[in-house]
C-alpha cells in the first residue's frame, strides 16, 4: 500500500492482545452481549476466519472504528469485523431489513421517479410504503427517517451558474447530502468560489459503499469500489482533485475499502475532505465577523483519516468565532445502526454522553460534519446542528 | 495548519503530560498532539514507579536515594534531581485537583496487592491502591466477582496469607451482572460503579460483612473517573477498599488517561488522533516539519519526541540487530552482542531494553560520543536509551520526569 493515505492497517498478526481496542469500543460499553473488538475479530481471524463459525454478538459492531484508533500496532479491527461479516452473508440470506438499509442510493433513485416522492416520503409512513420500511421488518419507528430535499443536489448543481476557472476540484456529494441535505453542497460550491474554484460534479460516481459493507454486500460495494476509483484515478490524471463533505465517504475512498478488500487500487491519495482541502489551498481571508459560539462535535470518521481537525483550523479564521470541542464520543448513530429496531436503544445509550454535553452547553450553534451525526444529534437533542462548510460560507462576505 | 509552537509525538503518559506541563507554564504557546493508539495507559496500572531496584535487582527503599547512586549518563541524572521532585509534586497537585490523588513520594516506596495477591510498589499510587493500611486490618475480605474472569480471590488469599500469616483472610463473591452473555470485564464493571447505584449495590452485599478493623480487596472497580466513587464505597462500608492492579484494560490506568486528557480538553489542546508521523524535514540540525502517514504536513520551532519504543513503533525493529528511530532517524543506542539479550532474570537489565535514544542534559538527542544532533526536539518517555526501565522499575517515573523537564525548559 502507498505511503500516502490514512492510516496504514495491518493484519491481525499484528495483534498483540493488549486489549486497548476493547476498553474504546462504545458498543461494548453500551451493551454487555457484544463481546468486543479483540475477541471477536483478531481472535477469530486467527482461529476460525475460514471456518463457518460466526459468533452472532458480531451484528452489534457499528463499524464506528474506535477501536482501530485505539490499537497502537495500527489494526483495522473494525474492517476485520466487517470482512467477516461479509464471509458469514456469503452462506447466509440477509433481511429483508438489511437489504433496504444497505441500498439507500437506490432509494433515493426510486423517490425521485415518483412525482412528488419527496413529498411522499417525508410525510410519514408514507415512506414506509415506497421503501417497504416498518418496524415489522425490523426498523426502527422511533426515529425520524432522513428527510428528502425538494430538489436533490445533483438537480440543483445544474442551475448554479460559476466563474470558469484553471483551478478545478470534482465535489463527490455522496447519497446524503445528494438527497438529503443538499444545502452543504451549496455552501461548498460558495466556499470555493469564494476561493476562485470551480466546481465539476461527476455524474458517473456512485454511493461510496459504506452501508453495503456495514451490512455484509461486499461483492456490491467492490463494484462500486472499482467504479468509484476508477473514476477518481481518472480526476487524477487530469489534475483535479475529488472533494468529499461527508467523512465516511471520504474514509471510505481514502482507504477503507482498500483494507476490507486487501487492494491498492481502492487506496486513493487523490481525494479530500473538503477542510483538509482548503488548508493545502492559499486561503481567501476575506471573511465577515461571525460573533459567535460554536460547539463541535468531531465524527469518528474524521477522527480515523488521522489528518487533525481542518474544519477548526479553518474556521478559526474568521474572526469573533469560538470553537469548543464537545469530546464525548462517539454519536450513537453510525450510519444504518442506529435505525435497527433492536438496537435503537443501544444506539441513543452511547449517544448519552453527546446529548447531555450539547443539552448542558449554551453555545449559538452546534456543528459537525457527518450527516448521520447530525441526524443523531437533532434526535436526541432537538437541537439542528450545522456543517461547518455552512458555517465557512456565511463569513465570505458577498461580493 | 498554523505553525506550532510545539509539536509532540506520542499520545501516551510522556506526551501528554508534556504537553500538560508545557501549557501550565507558557499559556501562550500553541500545541498539538499526534496520537496513534491509545498509548500505554489503558493497559497500566496508573501507578508511577520512579526506581524500584538498583542494577543488581536490590529492591529500594528510597526511589530518590537510587537514583542519586545512578551512573551520570542515566536520563535521570540528565533529567535533574530537582527537576524530578518538582515533576512529582506537579504530577500531585494535577492529579489532585483533578479528583484522582495519589499517594506516596520520592522518599518511599507504596506498596500495592497485585492481581496475583503479591505485593509490589511504586513511589506514587492511587490513593484506592495504596495496600500500607493492610497492616492494620484484623480481617482482609477480598472481594470476587461472580462472571469475571480475570481476577481469582482463592489465590490472592493464599498469596496474602504468606505475607500476612497472623490475619483472618477470606474471599466472597458479589454479583453485577445477572447472565452475562459474555464474560464481563474489570472494566464493565467498574463503569457500573461510575453510577451511585453501582456503588449502592457493591456496599449493599458487603455490609454484613464488616466487623471491626476490616478491609477489603477487590479488582479495581472503582469507576472509570476520579476517585470519587471509592471515596463513597469507603464511607458506605466504613471500612478500608484497596483496589490491586489488574490484566488489562486497566480501570486505573484508564482513569489516569482520563483526567489528562481532559485536563488538555480544558486547556483547548488538541489531541490528533490516528495520526502516526512518519518522516521530517530536517535543516542545519533544525527540525523544520514532520509529515504524517496522510502527508500532511506540521511545522512547528520544537519538537518533542513521546513515541514510545517498540510496543508503538517509537522503535522499529524489522531486522534484528538494526533498530531504526523512523521519523528522526536518530542514532540509537544498542548492545548488538545477542548473548547481552534476554537475561533469564526477568528483572535483571536486559540488554534489548536498554536500546533507545541517548540525551544531553536538555533532553536533546545526542550520538555516542556526545555529539548533539538535532537543536529543536526533546525525546522523552519510554523511548530513551541507555538503560533497561522495567527491570529497574522506572517506566512511568522516566516518562512523568523527563514529560515535566520537557516542558519547562520550553525554549
Ligand atoms: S468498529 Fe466500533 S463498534 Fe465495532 S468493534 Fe470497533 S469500536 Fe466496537
Ligand atoms: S488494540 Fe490492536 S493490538 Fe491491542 S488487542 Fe486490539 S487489535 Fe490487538
Amino acid at each position: 500500500m502507498n505511503e500516502n493515505f490514512a492510516g496504514i492497517r495491518k493484519t491481525i498478526d499484528h495483534c498483540v492482545a493488549c486489549t486497548a481496542c476493547m476498553a474504546a469500543c462504545p458498543v461494548m460499553r453500551a451493551l454487555q452481549d457484544y463481546r468486543g473488538p479483540k475477541l471477536i475479530a483478531p481472535a477469530h481471524g486467527r482461529l476460525h476466519f475460514s471456518q463457518d463459525d460466526f459468533d452472532r454478538s458480531l451484528e452489534f459492531c457499528s463499524n464506528c472504528k474506535s477501536c482501530d484508533r485505539a490499537c497502537p500496532n495500527g489494526v483495522s479491527v473494525s474492517n476485520l469485523n466487517m470482512q467477516q461479516r461479509g464471509k458469514f452473508f456469503e452462506s447466509h440470506k440477509h433481511s429483508q431489513r438489511d437489504k433496504i438499509l444497505a441500498h439507500i442510493e437506490s432509494a433515493g433513485k426510486k423517490i425521485r421517479t415518483i412525482p412528488f416522492g419527496h413529498q411522499a416520503a417525508n410525510w410519514g409512513s408514507s415512506v414506509g410504503k415506497i421503501l417497504g420500511i416498518s418496524e415489522k421488518i425490523g426498523i426502527t419507528a422511533k426515529r425520524p427517517l432522513p428527510i428528502y430535499a425538494r430538489k436533490n443536489f445533483k438537480t440543483l448543481f445544474k442551475s448554479i451558474h460559476q466563474q470558469k476557472s484553471d483551478r478545478k476540484i470534482v465535489f463527490y456529494p455522496g447519497c446524503y447530502i445528494n438527497e438529503n441535505d443538499p444545502d452543504v453542497g451549496i455552501a461548498l460550491i460558495r466556499v470555493m468560489n469564494a476561493n476562485g474554484i470551480e466546481v465539476l460534479i461527476d455524474e458517473n460516481f456512485r454511493c461510496c459503499g459504506s452501508p453495503l459493507i456495514s451490512t455484509g454486500f461486499m461483492n456490491e460495494s467492490r463494484l462500486l469500489a472499482e467504479n468509484n476509483s476508477a473514476r477518481i484515478q481518472d480526476w487524477k490524471s487530469k489534475n483535479i482533485p475529488v472533494v468529499a463533505a461527508c467523512t465516511t465517504c471520504s474514509l471510505v475512498l481514502k482507504s477503507e475499502l482498500a483494507e476490507i478488500f486487501g487492494d491498492d487500487r481502492f487506496a486513493n491519495n487523490n481525494v479530500f475532505d473538503a477542510f483538509e482541502f482548503l488548508e493545502t489551498i492559499d486561503l481567501n481571508l476575506n471573511l465577515a465577523s461571525v460573533p459567535k459560539r460554536i460547539l463541535y462535535h468531531v465524527p469518528c470518521h474524521l477522527k480515523s483519516q488521522g489528518i487533525g481537525l481542518p474544519a477548526r483550523e479553518i474556521l478559526s479564521e474568521i474572526p469573533d468565532l469560538k470553537i469548543e470541542l464537545a469530546d464525548a464520543g462517539c454519536c450513537g448513530l453510525s450510519g444504518n445502526f442506529g435505525y435497527k429496531k433492536e438496537l435503537y436503544d443501544v444506539s441513543m445509550k452511547i449517544g448519552r454522553e453527546l446529548f447531555d454535553r450539547i443539552l448542558s452547553s449554551d453555545a449559538d450553534e452546534v456543528m459537525s460534519e457527518c450527516g448521520p451525526c447530525r441526524m443523531q444529534i437533532q434526535h436526541g437533542t432537538n437541537r439542528e446542528p450545522m456543517h461547518p462548510l455552512e458555517i465557512l460560507a456565511g463569513a465570505y462576505l458577498p461580493n | 495548519m498554523r505553525k506550532l509552537d510545539t509539536f509532540i509525538i506520542g499520545g501516551g503518559l510522556a506526551g501528554l503530560f508534556s504537553a500538560l506541563v508545557l501549557k501550565s507554564k507558557h499559556p501562550e504557546k500553541k500545541i498539538a498532539i499526534a496520537a496513534f493508539g491509545a498509548g500505554s495507559l489503558p493497559m497500566s496500572s496508573g501507578t508511577i514507579d520512579f526506581l524500584s531496584r538498583d542494577a543488581r535487582g536490590k529492591f529500594l527503599k528510597s526511589p530518590l536515594a537510587g537514583i542519586q547512586k545512578l551512573p551520570n549518563h542515566h536520563p535521570y541524572k540528565k533529567i535533574g534531581i530537582e527537576s524530578i521532585k518538582q515533576a512529582v509534586e506537579f504530577f500531585r497537585d494535577f492529579s489532585a485537583e483533578w479528583s484522582l490523588p495519589y499517594d506516596g513520594s520520592l522518599e518511599r516506596q507504596t506498596p500495592v496487592v497485585t492481581s496475583l495477591g503479591t505485593i509490589k510498589s511504586a513511589a506514587l499510587t492511587q490513593i484506592s491502591m495504596d495496600a500500607s493500611p493492610l497492616k492494620y486490618a484484623q480481617k482482609i475480605i477480598v472481594v470476587g466477582i461472580n462472571g469475571v474472569k480475570d481476577f481469582f480471590p482463592n489465590v490472592l488469599v493464599e498469596n496474602l496469607q504468606k505475607i500476612f500469616p497472623q490475619k483472618q483472610i477470606e474471599s466472597v463473591n458479589i454479583d453485577f451482572i445477572s447472565n452475562p452473555r459474555r464474560d464481563p470485564l474489570i472494566l464493565d464493571i467498574a463503569r457500573i460503579l461510575d453510577s451511585n447505584e453501582g456503588i449502592q449495590k457493591f456496599a449493599d452485599q458487603l455490609k454484613s460483612k464488616v466487623e471491626s478493623k476490616t478491609m477489603f480487596i477487590t479488582p479495581p472497580i472503582f469507576g472509570t473517573q476520579g476517585a470519587s466513587s471509592h471515596g463513597a464505597a469507603e464511607s458506605l462500608l466504613e471500612s478500608k477498599i484497596c483496589e490491586t492492579t489488574c490484566l488489562p484494560p486497566s480501570p486505573t490506568g484508564i482513569r489516569l488517561q482520563k483526567i489528562l486528557r481532559d485536563s488538555l480538553h480544558k486547556l483547548g489542546i488538541s489531541i490528533l488522533e490516528n495520526m502516526k508521523i512518519v518522516s521530517s524535514e530536517i535543516e542545519n540540525r533544525r527540525v523544520k516539519s514532520v509529515k504524517t502517514s496522510s502527508g500532511k504536513i506540521f511545522e512547528a520551532d520544537r519538537f518533542i519526541l513521546a513515541a514510545g519504543k517498540f510496543f508503538s513503533g517509537g522503535i522499529e525493529m524489522n531486522q534484528f540487530n538494526s533498530p531504526r528511530e523512523p521519523i528522526f532517524n536518530l542514532p540509537i543506542f544498542f548492545e548488538p552482542s545477542e548473548n547481552q539479550w534476554s537475561h533469564e532474570d526477568f528483572f535483571m537489565p536486559q540488554g534489548f531494553e536498554k536500546t533507545g535514544i541517548l540525551i544531553d542534559e536538555n533532553l536533546k538527542p545526542i550520538d555516542a560520543s556526545g555529539k548533539l544532533i538535532l537543536e529543536n526536539v526533546a525525546i522523552i518517555g519510554e523511548i530513551l536509551g541507555g538503560f533497561d526501565f522495567t527491570a529497574s522499575g522506572s517506566n512511568s517515573g522516566i516518562a512523568i520526569a523527563s514529560a515535566f523537564k520537557a516542558g519547562d525548559i520550553d525554549e
